[in-house]
């Protein structure tokens, strides 16, 4: 179905509603609030929408958008209904809407008509009272003091017969991000585990909208550190889709391949990481040190262990040369034999085996109702890459088929990593010939008028990104919307752990390995 | 009687420097260097010189219980024949031996829940949970060396089986018992993964995570101590060839040396099957410990029948 | 080198009656014979005989190679490697081993071979393999630690004429071959090889 064909069938469903495309994929319906449920119902049922995100922009008013994305054709719809101080739930139509809801009521305070959840998500205990970081009567640069005014969070609480509570966090025995784990157990057995996140707001979504355009790329690349080239990587195309720019194959290709070697590198970090925690640890070290091999080639093509600032819009910001390329091919060559060693090595040893199949399972049911994405949802079987619903930068050449497994335990998660290690491998030698000639550093002024406005979708390690941004005065944004996938991918794990033993939620939290700091923000 | 006393000084000296000696195969086994054999001494004289803290909920136990694990596993050491044995020693009955190692397991349970920490609790469970099921096992293996040497007397043991030429296949039976046991009472792989600190895992690790200071360089010294005496207990009774059994310098030279390649090569034998196995399932490690009680009910039937 | 060959064949036999995964059976299965083929060839070495040479050989080529081969090759194809659900999970069967491998020595107390008991013991632990599992494969291995235990039990006492001997290896042989191509069948018709599912068949 073409998007003109879409947005006629639209019209026809008879709600007083107005439809505008925009940047070739994007379909911006203006509705009214109190059709929302409605609407978003006929959507879901008639078109087969994903419901992918929420999030409040201000004007005068403030205007709610829901995002629906379509897997199949590559589109995004944008519901969007204006309001003063209150958002219509989408709890029990739309799925983890109550997180994308208590944030906007959080940070805007606005709100929540008539939703069942209205706890506090990003605001915690120590904030001071009446304060929404996000309005534009916010200042840039004012912090917020710790006055410990807002009301205590409430857990769910499990009570029976020898039933305890173990809280875990925010601060934790290993060097990890803050997150607090609230386990209700019996004995061993875990039968609930409620998350607390976003201790560290460093409220990035603010500091977009006052930095100048031509600096904003490393602000995206700090949402996450690892996933830094990913975000570079939306923010090019942010850029370039707004401002209906095409770049020439080669630094296409060459996106693709520091994509992908970011792929690398994370994916042997994570299963590294399930090896350490079964205490498997000769595979460990081998899988670290191949990984170490990757951030060093990563340091000698772009300056940057963490391949920052190398993607920027319009061009490149590294040189690519015959050097580069050899060194490329050569590492690739060394780490991809290593790599096929121990992995043959993990999947014959049964004590390994022992504790990661059977464990820390989520269903697809379950997964579809979380939204989940990335290669957790994949490992469930649902088959959705943004790389192939969503095709950027050569992915439509490379990307031909999904990788997904049915289960949806710690083994399927551990073997989807390393299927998309082998692509990413793949996909690098492709891209190779794919580059002609050297990619030269090129930088470009950017300068964009105000009011324009788009999204991003990338596939990071952790599932989909999806980036808003609408373009303000003064060359800077007006306000930029990270829809990051640890955001809803983190339920996930409440649901893998149930029923296992509290010795197993390391192996099932690092088979995850969700980003605090992307869903911080 | 002096020699006796030295022979336990150098275990006790030399006990940190066998754990250091298996953090480093480990470590070259994995593929890198690792840090130095002798990084045990280091960190207790560093933790020596450190600071007390004692969390405000712990009561006595806390304060009294590094001590008395310590002395536990020095006392037990006293106990033990290293390298020689006259075989007509008054002490040495292994029931008292294994009973004063098992006041080490309760300390450290008892420290475990008193500082009220959640993680101590869970590791002080789990630990308890691991050694109801594998201390059945070690009283049939006695069962079974008294069958072999009629003698509960760990020197006499030792002499009897140093001076024996034959050796029986239930011999060998009861000491893979042994060894199953020996991994399980010493919280290694792959029952309890000596490295991590992950708080919901640990299970050893998890009953100390209060101590700090001075207290944690006695119980790092008394895990030492205790792995270097089992596995001297395990050489002793199951491999005590060479031992000397006279006071000639020959003699005790020889099995001085003997004594230290035998325990080279358990630490090595340990330290493969650490790094080539993955951590059981918490809830796995009874079958592990009953596989052990099955080779010690073979050893026993194969001995008392035959 | 007997004593240490017969606490192998005892050890291994202890462990599989444990073990869960049919790969580590074979593996367990394939040591087993060994070991028992190493004593075959030391008792040869010792009494000069050849038949004792010829069964250690047709042991180590049958079935300390071709059957675990063969075994292997159907457990990768049919990729039924997973964890089993034991009929007697591993703990109860580690207890059962112990108190049956205790009974064995107390009614055998008048025999005075190590092997003859050692034979018994494997027998009676192969019964336990082969009626605690589920899948035809491991039911196989468990029947073929019986057929070792029988092996045990002919070299040491009773002079069995070559030729029988060399039959039922050739009928062992045969039999882990046909259930190789069974048990791939059976897989290819019912997408199982549970024996639970067989039971469905007549209702």
């Amino acid at each position: 179905m073409k998007i003109e064909d879409l947005k006629k069938d639209i019209e026809k469903l008879g709600f007083p509603i107005k439809i505008e495309i925009k940047n070739k994929n994007e379909l911006y319906v203006d509705i009214d609030k109190d059709d929302v449920k409605k609407i978003l119902e006929t959507m879901f049922k008639k078109y087969k929408l994903y419901f992918s995100g929420q999030f409040c922009l201000q004007d005068k008013d403030f205007i709610i958008n829901v995002i629906l994305t379509d897997r199949k054709n590559g589109y995004l719809i944008i519901l969007r209904y204006k309001t003063e101080n209150e958002i219509v739930s989408l709890q029990g139509i739309a799925n983890q809407s109550n997180l994308f809801e208590r944030e906007i009521s959080d940070l805007f305070g606005l709100e929540i008509a008539d939703g069942e959840d209205k706890r506090n998500i990003v605001k915690h205990e120590i904030w001071e009272n009446g304060i929404h970081p996000l309005r534009k009567d916010f200042l840039y640069g004012q912090r917020v003091k710790d006055l410990c005014e807002t009301e205590e969070y409430k857990f769910k609480e499990v009570i029976t017969d020898g039933g305890f509570q173990i809280p875990v966090g925010p601060v934790h025995a290993g060097i990890i991000e803050p997150g607090h784990f609230r386990f209700s157990v019996i004995g061993e057995l875990i039968e609930n585990l409620e998350i607390r996140l976003m201790y560290k707001h460093r409220g990035i979504e603010k500091i977009c909208e006052n930095v100048d355009l031509n600096k904003l790329n490393l602000i995206f690349e700090r949402v996450a550190g690892e996933s830094s080239a990913a975000y570079g990587e939306a923010f090019a195309q942010l850029i370039e889709k707004i401002s209906d720019f095409k770049v020439c194959e080669s630094i296409m290709a060459l996106r693709v391949i520091l994509l992908e070697l970011e792929r690398i590198y994370n994916f042997l970090d994570d299963i590294a990481g399930i090896c350490v925690d079964v205490g498997f640890s000769y595979p460990a070290k081998k899988f670290g040190y191949m990984s170490e091999l990757i951030h060093q080639l990563c340091e000698r093509i772009t300056g940057s262990r963490f391949l920052r600032n190398a993607i920027i819009p319009y061009g490149s910001n590294i040189d690519f040369t015959e050097i580069q390329r050899e060194d490329v091919v050569k590492t690739i060559d060394i780490v991809e034999k290593r790599f096929n060693e121990i992995v043959e090595m993990t999947l014959n040893t049964v004590s390994f085996l022992d504790r990661v199949e059977h464990t820390g399972i989520v269903e697809k049911a379950i997964a579809k109702e979380l939204n989940m994405t990335g290669v957790v949802a994949r490992a469930s079987g649902i088959q959705y890459d943004v790389r192939k619903s969503f095709p950027y930068e050569v992915y439509r050449q490379l990307k031909k088929s999904i990788n997904f497994e049915e289960i949806g335990g710690v083994f399927e998660r551990y073997n989807v990593k390393i299927a998309e290690i082998r692509d990413a491998f793949k996909y690098i030698k492709t891209s190779l010939t794919l580059i002609k000639g050297d990619v030269e550093k090129k930088k470009q002024w950017i300068d964009i008028e105000s009011g324009k406005e788009g999204f991003a979708v990338v596939e990071t390690v952790k599932g989909e990104l999806i980036v808003f941004a609408r373009t303000g005065e003064n060359n800077k944004m007006d306000r930029v919307y990270f829809k990051t996938p640890s955001f809803t991918n983190w339920n996930g794990l409440t649901y893998a752990v149930l029923g296992e033993i509290v010795p197993d939620f390391p192996l099932c939290n690092k088979s995850f390995n969700m980003s605090y700091s992307e869903n911080d923000r | 009687m002096i020699i006796n006393i030295i022979q336990s000084m150098i275990l006790i000296i030399a006990a940190p420097l066998f754990s250091g000696i298996l953090k480093r195969i480990k470590a070259i086994l994995r593929g890198y260097e690792g840090a130095p054999v002798l990084q045990p001494y280091f960190d207790i004289k560093k933790l020596l010189s450190k600071e007390r803290v004692i969390s405000k909920s712990s009561s006595f136990i806390t304060t009294v219980g590094p001590i008395i694990i310590l002395s536990a596993a020095i006392l037990s050491a006293f106990l033990t024949p290293v390298f020689f044995t006259a075989g007509n020693e008054l002490i040495g009955n292994m029931f008292i031996l294994i009973f004063i190692l098992s006041i080490i397991k309760f300390f450290n349970t008892l420290i475990g829940l008193d500082c009220a920490c959640t993680f101590g609790g869970m590791g002080s469970s789990r630990e308890m949970f691991i050694y109801m099921f594998a201390e059945p096992v070690v009283f049939l293996i006695l069962a079974f060396v008294y069958f072999e040497t009629k003698s509960f007397n760990i020197y006499k043991i030792a002499k009897l089986n140093a001076v024996r030429t034959d050796i029986s296949s239930a011999h060998i039976v009861a000491a893979i018992a042994f060894l199953i046991w020996l991994i399980a009472e010493n919280a290694r792989m792959p029952v309890d993964n000596p490295e991590t600190h992950l708080e919901l895992t640990m299970v050893h690790e998890a009953m100390i995570l209060d101590i700090s200071g001075r207290d944690l360089a006695y119980i790092e010294l008394a895990s030492a101590i205790k792995l270097a005496i089992f596995l001297t207990i395990f050489i002793n009774i199951f491999l005590p060839f060479g031992m000397a059994v006279s006071l000639s310098a020959a003699a005790l030279i020889k099995a001085v040396i003997l004594y230290l390649i035998k325990m080279l090569v358990f630490l090595l034998i340990i330290a493969i099957v650490e790094i080539s196995i993955a951590k059981f399932r918490l809830f796995r490690v009874p079958e592990l410990i009953a596989a052990s009680f099955s080779f010690a009910i073979a050893a026993i039937s194969m001995m008392y029948f035959s | 080198m007997l004593e240490i060959l017969s606490a192998v064949i005892l050890i291994s036999a202890i462990i599989m009656s444990s073990l869960r995964r049919v790969n580590l059976l074979i593996r367990g299965f394939s040591v087993q014979s060994l070991a028992i083929s190493l004593v075959c060839f030391t008792l040869g070495f010792k009494t000069g005989e050849v038949h004792y040479y010829i069964i250690g050989a047709l042991t180590l080529l049958v079935k300390t190679l071709i059957i675990p081969i063969v075994a292997s090759k159907s457990v990768r194809e049919l990729k039924i490697n997973r964890e089993m659900k034991l009929i007697i999970d591993g703990y109860w069967s580690s207890i059962l081993t112990a108190l049956s491998i205790a009974t064995t020595y107390v009614f055998l107390d008048n025999f005075n071979n190590d092997f003859v008991k050692a034979g018994f013991v494997l027998m009676v632990l192969g019964g336990i393999i082969l009626i605690g599992r589920k899948k035809a494969i491991s039911q196989m291995i468990g029947f073929l630690v019986m057929e070792n235990g029988l092996v045990l039990f002919e070299i040491s006492m009773i002079k069995m004429t070559l030729i029988i001997e060399i039959l039922i290896i050739l009928e062992v042989l045969m039999l882990s071959v046909i259930m190789g191509v069974m048990v791939f069948y059976i897989n290819k018709a019912f997408d199982t090889v549970n024996t639970d599912y067989l039971s469905n068949i007549k209702e």
